[in-house]
């Protein structure tokens, strides 16, 4: 089953986040392949979400670019910046909180004795 | 794996031009990224550009700007949403002030100017700029954007200019004009000629259109026409020149009281006074309005003329008001034993300077000539008996 595009949208910006965290630097096709791996081909970032949230990050801050020549080509280079750093902690913790609230919103809480 | 060569990366790299996307930076990322796509998953003698047309199409929708219209979007948001408030809040603002100001306008309480002031400075200085910033944002073509920015700057000078009318501030003449010209002549053209093509917005074309011609109309309608305003200067400045005619036919007739015995009684001196403070006043009045210290006969032809809409007086002119009123005070107070004419209604004693410091200069003036001729026909009357 793949996610619907709905659900990622929201949760986008913490997924860019948190993989530039866990992996220093990386590019566009990169992330979106490193998600696919991680999630068993469940959650498909399309070009369409990822680069638009790439570059609003890049505006507000949060990550840092550099350039590579690939032959004639440029690869962009993304990794977090300072601000951006603490920005992660904040929103995975926050979104981890989203999820508890939505298992008992929804009634769906693991059973627990 | 598939090897990419230079001018397939040139081919790339045009055909997403040619998509619509230009922001530089989103450009090469979306390079790098279908050139990735390509060499991971095309075989090595693989048909290259059939294979580039179906990865990029998986890229969007309907077309590849989208993209780029989403990035800026999102750069865009936060300012947006600021924005957003700002006109909201300051729209209601100024529909506030403006209902207050009107209020306390027709009321005639004070502090009705500072809520005109507050709220057709907000509404045309803030509320009118961000409307149009975010209206802009809906219109994609230019030539919509320009008919926007007109009407919206021409909104603006048409408010501005009321307000300096209103304020009796310089320029409110020169700014309605601008605007009714604007309006009427390049923005109604341009919106309609561009709107009427379109057949689903013809109707609102035609509306907004004559919305436009009335509210030019509206403003030509109220404003005096530049040869009615002549006519009304050259009045002015004859019943001016008749009214001096009248004191020097007066002052004639007086001449013999004042020779003979001159400091005879109290008001005798103080009608001196009076009549040589006016006329004072007036020359330095006829100075400020023209520019010359006496009107010639030939005033028309000369065009100098006593305006309808001069007021406001220098400090010089100011003091000569106050030694003015106080003089016909001390006369006022000799008039009440005997049959004399007073020169001030008794009941407008207290605050009768304030009605020469906010009234129009041409009122004033002839305030002043029947000052002196109250005066001046007093002394007669008594010499008569």
């Amino acid at each position: 089953m793949i996610y619907s595009s709905e659900l990622i949208k929201g949760t986008l910006k913490t997924i860019v986040l948190k993989l530039l965290a866990d992996n220093k630097k990386m590019y566009g096709y990169e992330i979106t392949q490193r998600v696919k791996e991680l999630t068993l081909d469940k959650i498909q970032i399309t070009e369409g979400a990822l680069y638009p949230t790439l570059h609003a990050l890049e505006a507000d801050g949060l990550v840092t670019t550099e350039t590579e020549f690939i032959g004639k080509r440029v690869r962009k280079y993304y990794s977090l910046s300072p601000s951006g750093k603490n920005k992660t902690k904040e929103k995975v913790s926050e979104l981890a909180d989203f999820m508890e609230t939505m298992k008992f919103l929804l009634d769906i809480k693991t059973k627990t004795v | 794996m598939y090897r990419i060569s230079d001018q397939q990366i040139d081919y790339i790299l045009n055909d997403i031009g040619a998509r619509g996307v230009e922001m530089e930076s989103l450009q090469q990322n979306l390079l790098d990224h279908v050139c990735c796509i390509i060499e991971n998953n095309l075989e090595e003698n693989g048909d290259f550009e059939s294979f580039y047309k179906k990865t990029i199409h998986t890229f969007y929708k309907d077309e590849l700007w989208e993209i780029e219209e989403e990035t800026l979007l999102l750069l865009t948001y936060k300012n947006y949403y600021t924005m957003k408030k700002t006109m909201i809040f300051s729209g209601s603002f100024s529909a506030a002030t403006m209902i207050l100001g009107i209020l306390f306008k027709f009321l005639y309480w004070p502090g009705a100017s500072m809520f005109i002031i507050l709220g057709i400075g907000t509404s045309s200085l803030i509320f009118l700029p961000l409307l149009f910033v975010l209206k802009s944002k809906d219109r994609h073509q230019t030539k919509d954007k320009i008919i926007l920015a007109f009407g919206i700057l021409s909104g603006i000078l048409l408010s501005l200019s009321i307000l300096f009318k209103v304020m009796h501030w310089p320029y409110s003449m020169i700014l309605g004009y601008s605007s009714v010209i604007s309006i009427g002549l390049i923005l109604l053209p341009i919106f309609f000629i561009t709107g009427i093509k379109k057949p689903e917005e013809k109707i609102n074309t035609i509306t907004i259109s004559i919305v436009m011609i009335m509210i030019c109309g509206l403003w030509l309608t109220l404003i005096r026409s530049p040869k009615g305003t002549k006519t009304l200067n050259i009045k002015n400045t004859t019943v001016y020149l008749i009214n001096e005619q009248i004191v020097t036919t007066e002052k004639n007739l007086c001449a013999n009281l004042f020779k003979s015995d001159s400091i005879k009684s109290e008001t005798l001196t103080l009608t001196n006074q009076i009549v040589k403070v006016c006329d004072q006043l007036k020359n330095s009045i006829i100075l400020t309005e023209t520019g010359v210290s006496k009107i010639p006969d030939d005033f028309d032809s000369k065009e100098l003329y006593i305006s309808d809409g001069g007021d406001g007086f220098d400090e010089n002119q100011l003091a000569k008001i106050d030694s003015l009123v106080t003089l016909m005070k001390k006369y006022n107070a000799t008039t009440n034993n005997n049959p004399l004419n007073k020169i001030i209604p008794p009941n407008e004693e207290t605050d009768f300077a304030y009605k020469f410091y906010w009234d129009k200069h041409v009122e004033v003036l002839k305030n002043l000539t029947q000052i002196q001729l109250i005066v001046l026909q007093n002394e007669r009357l008594q010499s008569s008996k």
